[in-house]
């Protein structure tokens, strides 16, 4: 075809798209935006007093489904009647979508739950340093797990640096178990070690039962790898990867062991069949209708493991590699962080104060969640009262460590459920698998 | 090719039809059967396939409802679809009406810079977006959600109007102008009248659109009780959960109000015949 | 040559002028009276009808656009000030593995996004205007289009039990004895991409079968009349008249779900995020995962600004191609 002036040529389509582009370049004035460093982000001489006689309202944006946030506000607000708290729930998919530029907008939240994905709003500050605050109120003693929220300048390695909030609500991962399939079959829990826990996987897929249930369709298989880890990594070789501390490596022999026990107990069937088209929101609901034996998972699933197996439900700590060794798990929770925008800090300093409460304890167990003080959570029975006390033993062992999807660098998440899906449908070896983890770390901290 | 007889070639004519038709229609059906059934579950009930309820859980409905606010999400939806459909209707047939008819200087040219705009992937511009309309004081606002979707929708607005007009008779427009009518009386007295199925395919099509529109409300509006209705499906699904029978629920709360407007249009949607004067 | 022709090229080549063509140029040398300044207003009034279409997509999607286009030169999480680094995320993105498997599943949903939503769609458009106004012509009508109508979020929902390990449709293999073909569809490296490509036909077949429904509207009864009268039965009324009087509606929809495979995102983010492995990973995947990740908006965006090239040159291709085919 001949072109023609009027005809849509490639041409044509060039010098329109062209000339638009050069006139809005020269139009556009706010062409690089980003927070500028003007902003503050230091919150200066702090005392932990609280306006009494002035209203103040403060907005909490969060992802968490469970009793405890509204919990927390509701009892806060009883507290201090001249402070209205307003929340703003968002669904945890679409939190991680907006949050990031929900902080940047003028109208930012005063507090905000911490996720992964929201380092960058330290370079960028947006997120307020509390540590002063944390040192008027003393949190070093009253909040355990206060590095993981603990960032440097460039929001790029985590557990040095500055203090941006406190975790109000722990949580970490264990087994869950079947008592009336245990028993029938003979297994003797808990076990003492992890090679005991791989032999109890083989008794019971001997005995034709799903050993280990899992789903891996959006990567569920990182609790059992993240426990993995905890167990043959040394903790500080953890961090160092997890946290992203520049150089550090997750190609290990003992990492590797970690990847094979896991690629081992797919390939010898003892995981759910077909594991890659589960997700692991059915593989809870699965095990809670009976399905299988065993369950590695956090004690956010206890209580939907309560509600359906109720009394034959039962849980224990993942075992160490060695008898009598230290126990050691994987664990984050639910941290509050504050915007560098808000007027009201010291109010927020308070609210965040008043998480480590005994009060606050009691909202908190109530949804699930480890309270930072542990010994004001009420016991508990059955296997919520099993969970707690393995928190206990955890907390005692100092055995609580970071996912090492989290803070290792912000497509980690991705990439992890990515590798597992390989790993598990036999498409990558254990060290291709912790060198694809590998590349991506890479890329970001270089 | 061999020529069956005609009373055959009738009779597999007449069975292929509804067999086919049916197939097809059990094939949309069945997904929306097992949504429904799922909605009448016991809440927080798991659940995949096909599963008969336990009773019928009605409730689930009004529970969804004030769980996610649906009362106020549904009504900035209506807000939104009310300031889009209208104005991105009118621009599109305007639009379209000139590059099919009239006498446009570089015709081809705003033909080929409007149609760019299908291409773009709303993922991959929306964050740019956010902060120009932050830039302007746009954000967290009805106006600047309304304007986003607007031009979102344009380029297939345009699209579908001029290809439309393209396909109208030209007696018709240059009867028109010999009996001296300007483009603005073609256009309303003699076009529009005959182009009813197009504007109202149209307007339903931006409608659903506008109403299923995710992103756009997620980034583009910080407070979430002002976001759009399928914002509210978000709330069922946890970090370490997703309460099916209520999401059910949620999905068809927020479903219905669309396929309530497709059911009343749908008529006019593809109506039957044309009139007289476009046949000749 | 039939209107039909004509309908979707963009503008017409001289010497091929259309019926719609003819009248506008002509006018002028049937009418030698209006002078150049009546051909300069009518050309003024004519870009005023466009004015209220150009002007928000100029400034809320094509400006948007460039900005994108601008971004791509800077390193920038999407938070902190950019820094400039030139084509460097250009040259990430090519260089990356990943996006080879992305264009390559793009490219295969083509398959499921365009062509069999189109077939799907003529062969029930034919059916539908054949049987118009008999009783259930609407229903037909009213439930084909209903996936086009509900959200994409919820379409993924309903689909994840479609295809589960104990959904729909291994309830039916198993039902009808086929229980050795179950699979779990979605974590399957072999069918994780055609099941996803699936729930695309699903959706976009009804937006189809109505685009051709109103094409159909615009064909003359007599002409089937005609054909009737000698002796043509159903399928070669369809292959004979329907499909090509129906050129105009095939490329509008050729053009929109081409588009809607090469940028889809939405389905597959709910369906599988790219899994199992990279099996279902397609380039709006991997703009999100950089942009929303909290990494890398910058390469993002330069990904964002290729895709845009390539579903442009597509539809070009597609126009072209529709206006040349015989």
């Amino acid at each position: 075809m001949s072109p023609s002036p009027s005809s849509l040529s490639r041409r044509t389509f060039l010098t329109a798209t062209g000339a638009v582009g050069a006139a809005a370049l020269t139009a556009c004035s706010d062409l690089t935006p980003g927070a500028s460093s003007s902003e503050k982000s230091s919150s200066g001489p702090v005392s932990t007093a609280i306006p009494a006689d002035e209203k103040i309202t403060l907005v909490v944006a969060d992802a968490d489904d469970t009793t405890m946030t509204p919990g927390l506000i509701a009892a806060f607000r009883e507290k201090h009647p001249n402070i209205t708290v307003k929340r703003n729930y968002t669904g945890w998919d679409d939190y991680l979508k907006s949050i990031n530029t929900t902080m940047s907008a003028d109208s930012a939240p005063d507090i905000a739950q911490f996720t992964s994905g929201m380092q960058n709003l330290v370079p960028g500050r947006l997120l307020l340093k509390v540590g002063e605050y944390g040192k008027a109120y003393g949190w070093a003693e009253k909040f355990p797990g206060l590095d993981q929220i603990t960032l440097t300048p460039d929001g790029k390695t985590v557990g040095t640096g500055d203090l941006y909030g406190v975790g109000a609500g722990l949580s970490f991962e264990g087994v869950y178990y079947n008592k009336a399939k245990a028993q029938k079959l003979g297994l003797t829990v808990p076990p003492a070690t992890l090679d005991e826990l791989e032999a109890l996987f083989a008794k019971a897929k001997a005995a034709g039962e799903t050993a280990l249930v899992a789903g891996n369709l959006d990567g569920g298989l990182n609790h059992a790898f993240n426990v993995l880890l905890s167990a043959y990594l040394t903790p500080k070789d953890r961090e160092a990867w997890a946290y992203g501390h520049q150089s550090a490596t997750i190609v290990l022999p003992e990492a590797e062991k970690a990847a094979e026990t896991l690629k081992r107990w797919v390939d010898k069937g003892y995981v759910t069949p077909k594991v890659n088209g589960v997700s692991d929101n059915d593989a809870t609901a699965a095990f809670a209708k009976g399905e299988g034996v065993f369950r590695i998972s956090g004690n956010w699933a206890a209580a939907a493991v309560a509600e359906g197996l109720g009394e034959g439900a039962g849980y224990f700590n993942m075992p160490p590699v060695t008898s009598g060794g230290k126990v050691r798990t994987t664990g984050a929770g639910v941290y509050y962080c504050v915007s560098s925008k808000s007027k009201n800090a010291a109010a927020v300093a308070a609210f965040l104060d008043f998480t480590a409460g005994a009060e606050a304890a009691a909202i908190t167990a109530k949804a699930g969640f480890m309270a930072p003080d542990a010994g004001a959570m009420p016991s508990q029975s059955g296997l919520l009262g099993d969970v707690q006390q393995g928190w206990q033993t955890v907390v005692k062992d100092a055995g609580l460590q970071p996912f090492i999807q989290n803070s290792s660098s912000p497509t980690m998440g991705d990439t992890l459920t990515t590798q597992l899906q390989l790993l598990a449908g036999g498409k990558a070896t254990a060290g291709k698998f912790l060198a694809g983890l590998q590349t991506d770390f890479e890329n970001y901290h270089k | 090719m061999t020529s069956p007889t005609l009373t055959t070639r009738a009779v597999t004519g007449r069975l292929a039809a509804p067999v086919v038709l049916a197939l097809f229609m059990a094939a949309v059906l069945i997904p929306f059967a097992s949504l429904l059934l799922a909605a009448l579950q016991p809440a927080g009930a798991p659940l995949t396939g096909f599963a008969l309820p336990d009773g019928l859980h009605f409730e689930n409905f009004s529970r969804a409802w004030s769980a996610a606010g649906f009362g106020t999400l549904l009504r900035s939806s209506v807000v939104i679809a009310l300031c889009v459909v209208p104005a991105a209707v009118v621009c599109a047939t305007l639009a379209g009406y000139a590059l099919a008819t009239l006498d446009v200087p570089g015709r081809g040219r705003l033909y080929a810079y409007l149609l760019l705009g299908l291409s773009i992937p709303a993922e991959g511009t929306i964050i740019p977006l956010y902060y120009d309309l932050r830039a302007i004081g746009l954000t967290n606002t009805v106006p600047g959600l309304a304007l986003a979707e607007i031009a979102a929708f344009m380029p297939f607005g345009v699209f579908w109007m001029r290809a439309h007009f393209s396909t109208m008779p030209r007696s018709l427009m240059e009867a028109a102008r010999l009996d001296g009518a300007s483009s603005w009386v073609t256009l309303w007295r003699i076009l529009l009248p005959n182009s009813r199925p197009a504007v109202t395919t149209l307007g339903v099509l931006y409608f659903v659109w506008s109403w299923n529109q995710f992103l756009l409300p997620l980034i583009l509006i910080q407070d979430p009780a002002r976001r759009t209705a399928p914002a509210g499906l978000g709330f069922f699904t946890g970090q370490f959960g997703v309460d099916v029978p209520l999401l059910a629920a949620a999905t068809l709360i927020v479903i219905a109000p669309v396929v309530l407007v497709y059911l009343f249009f749908q008529r006019h949607f593809i109506s039957g015949v044309l009139s007289g004067a476009l046949k000749g | 040559m039939t209107t039909a022709d004509r309908l979707t090229g963009p503008a017409p080549a001289p010497g091929a002028q259309s019926r719609v063509e003819r009248g506008a140029g002509g006018t002028a040398r049937k009418h030698p009276r209006p002078a150049r300044s009546g051909r300069r207003r009518r050309r003024a009034v004519a870009l005023l009808y466009l004015l209220p279409a150009l002007l928000p997509y100029t400034l809320f999607a094509v400006l948007p656009l460039l900005h994108t286009a601008y971004l791509s030169l800077f390193d920038w999480d999407g938070v902190t000030l950019p820094s400039f680094v030139g084509l460097d995320n250009y040259g990430r993105i090519v260089t990356d593995p990943q996006l080879r498997a992305a264009a390559w599943h793009a490219g295969a949903l083509i398959l499921f996004f365009s062509v069999l939503p189109i077939c799907l769609g003529l062969v029930s458009a034919a059916i539908v205007s054949r049987r118009a106004g008999r009783r259930g012509t609407t229903l037909v009508r009213t439930v084909l289009f209903l996936p086009q109508v509900i959200p994409l979020v919820a379409v993924g929902i309903l689909w994840r039990w479609v295809y589960a390990e104990d959904g729909t449709l291994n309830q039916a293999l198993r039902a009808i004895g086929l229980g050795g073909l179950t699979d779990a569809w979605l974590g399957s490296f072999t069918w994780a991409l055609p099941a996803v490509g699936l729930i695309g036909s699903w959706v976009v077949s009804g937006l189809c079968m109505v685009l051709f429904l109103s094409g159909t509207q615009r064909i003359d009864p007599e002409i089937y009349e005609a054909a009737r009268m000698d002796g043509a039965g159903p399928v070669r009324e369809f292959t004979a008249i329907t499909v090509p009087l129906l050129r105009p509606e095939f490329a509008v929809a050729l053009s929109i779900t081409v588009i809607a495979a090469l940028s889809s995102f939405d389905l597959i983010y709910i369906t599988t995020g790219g899994g199992p492995g990279n099996s279902t990973v397609v380039p709006g995947i991997l703009i999100y995962r950089l942009a929303f990740g909290g990494g890398a908006v910058g390469v993002a965006s330069a990904l964002a600004i290729v895709l845009t090239v390539v579903i442009s040159i597509a539809v070009l291709v597609i126009n072209r191609l529709s206006r040349e085919a015989p």
